[in-house]
């Protein structure tokens, strides 16, 4: 069971976002390319990790109870990466989808 | 344009290594360096990769900047020399990295959080390598790839540098708590060939990059020719 369910929710949220927004990136680049289908794992997998890792420690310490302000700067570090990613995508989204 | 104008470079690249080689085996070591004993010689060879793989690979990203902004093909050219040499130079970082943890550690690879860094920030080059091969047009596939070495140069520094801060416990000096190598050298001569290491490395490698782009400036002229002829 999960204890802290606030910042639980919140971590999930921020982590989740930080994903689609690396994957909404990363299939627009791959769908312009000659196997889209093969080259989007490829290319998303790596980008994802460093999320996937920050967000499941941050999320086993809300599932522990340990109190927000142990998960907070996992929180914050998701959050700058995730402003990172949206900034670069919106900056990029036009020279992908230039023809 | 990717000709660098400079050729002193090459000869100081050349000075420093031989310098880093002979004296690097040649320096006395510190009082008490521990278990790493005569192996804290790999300090020249190993971290300056890492230092030249990062000076390399932000080079190539600011010319992939470039190339978004002005759709000069050249520039796309440099970026992608700039970042195989990078990628080449990340493998000579992990596999001298690998000696030097199978004769300290006892195993090439262990389980931590900067090597595990380090592997998946390879992967993600090798997408770029991927994106490279997978496109036929060329000025499509240079887009692509320019906006995916942008992407991910940011989340590369992220993965290896802030991860391994984040992480308790790393064997891997320089992260989490672990020790530094500012606890060993109590005389500070180690550090008269670490900085010309690095420099020298790093120059060694530029200049890899620049027979690249220059050969692949040459061969499209090349095609450019035979198209039009």
């Amino acid at each position: 069971m999960v204890d802290d369910t606030l910042s639980f929710l919140l971590i999930a949220i921020v982590t989740g976002g930080g994903i689609s927004s690396v994957f909404t990136i990363s299939s627009s680049i791959a769908a312009k390319t000659n196997h889209p289908g093969m080259l989007l794992p490829v290319l998303t997998f790596p980008l994802i990790v460093p999320l996937l890792l920050i967000g499941v420690k941050a999320s086993k310490k809300a599932t522990d109870g340990l109190g927000f302000m142990t998960s907070f700067p996992d929180v914050l570090i998701l959050l700058l990466m995730n402003i990172l990613i949206v900034v670069l995508g919106v900056l990029l989204v036009k020279f992908i989808w230039k023809e | 344009m990717a000709k660098i104008p400079y050729k002193w470079y090459k000869i100081l690249a050349i000075l420093l290594l031989g310098y880093t080689l002979i004296y690097g085996l040649l320096i006395p070591l510190p009082a008490d360096v521990g278990m790493l004993d005569e192996t804290i010689r790999n300090l020249f060879y190993h971290v300056p990769m890492w230092f030249g793989m990062m000076i390399i690979l932000m080079i190539a990203w600011i010319y992939s900047i470039l190339y978004l902004q002005n759709q000069n093909p050249k520039h796309e050219i440099i970026a992608r020399a700039l970042t195989f040499t990078g990628i080449l130079m990340g493998l000579c970082g992990l596999f001298t990295g690998m000696f030097w943890g199978y004769n300290t550690w006892g195993s090439p690879w262990t389980n931590d959080p900067k090597l595990n860094g380090v592997a998946v920030g390879m992967t993600m080059y090798a997408g770029y390598w991927l994106i490279q091969k997978s496109v036929d047009d060329g000025e499509k596939k240079a887009r692509l790839a320019s906006v995916y070495n942008i992407f991910i140069f940011p989340l590369f520094i992220a993965l290896i540098f802030v991860m391994p801060k984040l992480a308790k416990f790393s064997i891997h000096p320089g992260s989490g708590e672990s020790v530094n190598f500012k606890t060993y050298n109590k005389t500070n001569n180690m550090e008269m060939v670490f900085y010309p290491a690095i420099i020298g490395w790093t120059l060694f490698f530029v200049w890899i990059a620049e027979i690249r782009a220059r050969y692949e400036i040459l061969k499209q002229r090349k095609e450019n020719e035979k198209l039009f002829a």
